[in-house]
């Protein structure tokens, strides 16, 4: 009986929602339509759960898929789409890309995964489903309440987005997860054997000389003979119907039946088809490619490798299914004729596996907790492993960051998420350097800790989608993303690598004053990387002006980011001569240096939560909070600190 | 005297000066999200003094760089060390005020307007963004055109304005900067007002946050040398200059964005977009041109990142529009600045300067760089 349902709506949703792009609201359709479709419910129930499983999916993986509008890996996109869903990179420990290849190859042993993340508890009330305590729901706990979430997203998705409550996004965020999820599912159904193709009509399977077997045919199987079929029904025309043989009434039926199953998954968003027509680069999904009748010889190969890779999958075949697997990759490359782009998907994937990132992350955390002890004993070896452990982090971390430079064929910062990768890794090789200078653990203390904070932060990028995401017209330039935009988070990394110091500076002069020498290091540190952040904070935000007169015709506009880059330098210029004219103190250097931290992340991240001028780009959730939270600890750290800091110097 | 010297060679002034910039860097920006950019640029940037909460008087931003222009001349002049050690600081900061004179030239003799084409269209008038003008000509002139234009601005409601060359004049009775035109339901109704697309009423709007938006209105009274008078409606939004017969002559009347003759004549060719497959992230956007420069024509192709420079004008990609049977409307954003290569001098001479600066600090380990 629950397959009578699984079935009710998959095929409901297949034929009342069109493909949408995940996200796109707009297209939330009547959920009344859902009702009309019971009469083929009965022949979806007998889809095939496949009890053979392949475990390598080594080829699978490479394969292309467009997705906002960049070829990448099918491992790529499985990661994306599972963390769409989800809000994780694999299922219960079954990598991305083996739960994809489940869900497009055999899809029914994916209804009872709980790959749906609900983030708020209200969302699952009001769809009348048992709250979960891992906020993760299969299809199957969410199939009653298909009608529901409808009627709910449909009713959300009229509101202006700014009108819309947390738990109204949270509807349309499910309700388009769901439509993706079936959209997927679907996407490989003309590989199946289906119930809707089981013909009984012996004249008929020997009209369109398809081979006698036990199971149904699959779509793909009356596709290719679709010339045989054309020939039976086309005398039809000129014939009352109460005139046809029984003969023409099954071809009659067989190809009302095709057109529908073609039309039915027409705009699919999983595109694996490319096709080259006036020197533009369109993508097709599999159904796209019959709807519009691609029937030429390389389009039929690309299919029926597709077809076989299926059929090699559910068959259990692996050297079957990695031959088909490779014969459509090889296909695809052909017609795109791009041997970059396609190496790149190897390298996607071998940067993928590298993991090089998350692996730097813990390393830098694992060096910051050895370098406090360093600090703490006096014993040499702690000091030393930490200086090994933050070497490697760092190989690890500038690995990752030109393995996406490479891939991307682009320089280190193409979007915030980028701008992370890289101000961290400056941020390190300053920390080496003040090693390497002073010797006196201060380096490999700030430098870890800068390294491991921006590299946990930049993971929530991640967590939104495509980090290597195409990039738009505007930014379209290798000189000036590699001039302005290396320069300027150079300069972020100095000021926010002065701002550590500070700190650094502050407890040592609350906590033990007495240590004039290291202190007097620790503040000569500090200025190196201050005047560091001034000269590349003037530099980047100037050259930001040039690539702005080079874009638009002017040099100054006042746009928010732009006064962001010049806060820094101002706020910095005012420390050097306030300092110069003997009006603050050490004490009040090292507090201006984390206000500088400040205002780096309000010119890093806060102007684009004012969602005005040019450099609004990556809006993250959330991030408001998180900045407030940041700027109120740093203040109160200085409210408490400085004062101390100032008693004890002068008492102690 | 002396205190005056003191005053502008203080450190002190500096740091002022550099925390009020920082406050008005702030407040600005904060401002535009309300308000805008033009709006605060406007208010805090480009202004002398601002209100604020509109009684409390506060420095605007280019009294300040004023005040930090003359801080930093002054100290160049008597305080500044000359010598080897210092080369860094005197660099640094002979390329910041090279930066506030750049600056200060863009500010006192650039010219921002735009040029808007549709393929096959060619034209040697830019528009500008804010300025309106009301410009009069006669009718039947094919290829050159003789018009006398008012600045718009000077349409204060009683004053007069002469266009002595067409034996007329002009009463300004209301003037709008952002105005909502009118017409009666009723299309054979007459009210004896004079406007092309036969509007009959204006009424003021509250104007645009960016001021390119406003679309001004006027209703004025034509008054000819032989004493007789007519009401006229001008509309910035009218698709047609108005007509008026006078003497045998057709004269048109219009309102619209102030003119600027270019030394070339500009046509556009085609315009292309193209955007990454299936989706629309724009990849790029082209216009391809024919520049005719007094006779002598050139092929050029202007990009986003790739202007078209001539002779202190620069020519960019700033934005298009579709139109039917695949037809693309192109806009080009045209600057006309004297001063443009000032900042990237600056700003090459500053760098230098902090480099050299720091490095010597670092070099003799002095304490606070």
């Amino acid at each position: 009986m629950m397959r009578f349902w699984y079935g009710l709506f998959i095929i409901a949703c297949g034929l009342s929602v069109p493909a949408t792009l995940a996200y796109n609201y707009e297209a939330v359709e009547d959920p009344a339509v859902v009702a009309d479709t019971i009469a083929e419910m009965d022949e979806m129930a007998e889809s095939v759960v496949s009890q053979l499983r392949l475990d390598d999916l080594t080829e699978f993986r490479r394969l292309p898929v467009l997705h906002n509008g960049r070829k990448m890996p099918m491992q790529t996109y499985a990661r994306l789409l599972l963390v769409q869903l989800s809000g994780r990179t694999s299922y219960e420990g079954e990598p991305a890309e083996s739960w994809l290849a489940r869900l497009i190859l055999d899809p029914v042993s994916t209804l009872d995964d709980r790959v749906f993340l609900i983030n708020h508890p209200e969302v699952a009330q009001a769809l009348n489903i048992p709250v979960d305590e891992n906020r993760r729901y299969s299809f199957t706990d969410l199939h009653g309440a298909m009608g529901r979430l409808g009627n709910l997203a449909q009713r959300a998705a009229r509101l202006e987005s700014d009108d819309r409550s947390q738990v109204e996004n949270e509807l349309l965020r499910l309700y388009a997860n769901q439509v993706l999820y079936l959209d997927i599912y679907h996407s490989f159904e003309f590989a199946r054997p289906h119930p809707a193709f089981a013909i009984e009509h012996d004249e008929l399977i020997q009209a369109l000389d398809l081979p006698r077997q036990d199971r149904p045919y699959r779509f793909f199987d009356i596709f290719v003979r679709a010339g045989s079929l054309q020939s039976l029904i086309e005398p039809l025309a000129t014939k009352q119907p109460d005139q046809w043989s029984d003969l023409e009434h099954a071809a009659y039926a067989l190809s009302s039946r095709m057109y529908d199953w073609s039309q039915r998954h027409q705009e699919s968003t999983f595109v694996m088809i490319p096709l080259m027509s006036h020197g533009e680069e369109t993508w097709l999904s599999a159904w796209d490619s019959f709807a519009l009748g691609f029937r030429d010889a390389t389009s039929l190969e690309i299919l029926n490798a597709l077809a076989e890779m299926a059929e090699a999958y559910q068959a259990g075949q692996q050297l079957d299914f990695d031959m088909a697997a490779r014969h459509f990759r090889r296909l695809v490359a052909e017609r795109l004729d791009d041997d970059r782009g396609m190496a790149n998907l190897d390298r996607e994937v071998r940067f993928n596996d590298l993991n090089a990132l998350h692996r730097a992350t813990w390393l830098y955390g694992w060096a910051f907790f050895v370098s406090l002890f360093a600090l703490m004993g006096r014993s040499r070896w702690p000091y030393s492993i930490s200086l090994l452990l933050l070497a490697l982090a760092f190989v690890l971390h500038s690995t990752g960051m030109i393995m996406r430079m490479v891939i991307m064929g682009r320089p280190p910062m193409t979007n915030l998420y980028a701008t992370f990768i890289f101000v961290s890794w400056v941020c390190v090789i300053l920390g080496l350097f003040v090693e390497l200078f002073q010797r006196n653990r201060m380096g490999v203390l700030t430098g870890s800790l800068s390294g491991v904070l921006l590299l946990m932060f930049s993971r929530r990028f991640e967590m939104e989608g495509d980090t290597m995401g195409a990039v738009v017209a505007v930014l379209d330039s290798n000189f000036w993303l590699s001039t302005h935009v290396t320069t300027i988070t150079a300069g972020y990394a100095g000021c926010l690598l002065a701002g550590v110091i500070g700190h650094v500076w502050l407890l040592q002069a609350a906590i033990n004053p007495m240590r004039t020498e290291r202190l007097r290091s620790i503040y000569y540190a500090m200025m190196a990387m201050l005047g560091f952040g001034l000269t590349f904070s003037f530099l980047g935000t100037m050259l930001g002006g040039v690539w702005a007169d080079q874009s638009w015709g002017r040099f100054w506009g006042w746009d928010p980011k732009e006064n962001g880059a010049l806060l820094i330098v101002l706020w910095t210029a005012v420390l050097y001569h306030a300092r110069l004219g003997r009006m603050i103190g050490d004490v009040a250097m090292a507090a201006g240096t984390i206000v500088g931290a400040i205002i780096v992340m309000m010119a890093w991240l806060g102007v684009n939560l004012l969602g005005v001028g040019l450099h609004s780009y990556g809006f993250t959730s959330g991030l408001a909070t998180n900045l407030f939270a940041y700027t109120a600890f740093e203040l109160l750290f200085i409210a408490i600190l400085a004062p101390l800091a100032k008693w004890r110097m002068v008492n102690v | 005297m002396k205190h005056l010297f003191a005053f502008f060679l203080s450190l002190r002034l500096t740091v002022v000066c550099l925390l009020l910039l920082c406050v008005l860097t702030v407040v600005g920006t904060l401002y535009q999200v309300d308000y805008g950019l033009y709006t605060a640029q406007q208010r805090f940037f480009d202004s002398w003094i601002v209100l604020f909460f509109g009684v409390i008087p506060f420095p605007g931003t280019q009294l300040v760089l004023l005040f930090l222009f003359i801080n930093l001349f002054a100290n160049m002049m008597l305080r500044f060390q000359y010598g080897a050690k210092q080369s860094g600081i005197i660099m640094i900061h002979l390329g910041l005020m090279l930066l506030l004179a750049g600056g200060w030239v863009t500010r006192q003799f650039g010219q921002e307007m735009f040029l808007t084409l549709q393929e096959g269209e060619g034209s040697n008038l830019a528009s500008d963004y804010h300025d309106w003008e009301i410009a009069l000509w006669r009718e039947g002139q094919t290829r050159m055109r003789d018009v006398v234009a008012i600045d718009a601005d000077y349409a204060k409601p009683g004053r007069v304005l002469p266009f002595e060359e067409f034996g007329l004049r002009l009463v300004v009775e209301e003037f709008h900067r952002h105005a909502r035109a009118f017409r009666s339901t009723d299309p054979n109704a007459d009210f004896g007002i004079l406007n092309s697309t036969r509007l009959i009423r204006l009424d003021p709007a509250r104007p645009h946050w960016e001021p390119q938006e406003n679309v001004p209105g006027g209703m004025f009274l034509i008054q000819t040398a032989d004493g007789q008078s007519q009401p006229l409606l001008l509309f910035g939004g009218d698709q047609a200059p108005t007509i008026f017969e006078h003497n045998g002559e057709e004269i048109a009347l219009s309102l619209r964005r102030k003119r600027y003759q270019l030394p070339m004549n500009i046509l556009l060719l085609n315009f292309e977009k193209t955007f990454h497959p299936n989706s629309d992230i724009p990849r790029s956007f082209a216009s391809a041109i024919e520049v005719d420069l007094q006779g002598v024509t050139r092929d050029v192709l202007i990009e986003m990142n790739r202007p078209f420079r001539y002779q202190g004008y620069t020519f960019y990609q700033a934005s298009y529009a579709d139109l039917d049977h695949g037809q693309h409307l192109s806009t080009f954003a045209i600057v006309l600045n004297y001063g443009r290569v000032i900042p990237y001098l600056a700003t090459a001479i500053t760098f230098v300067g902090l480099s050299v600066h720091f490095l010597i600090a670092l070099y003799t380990r002095r304490r606070d760089l």
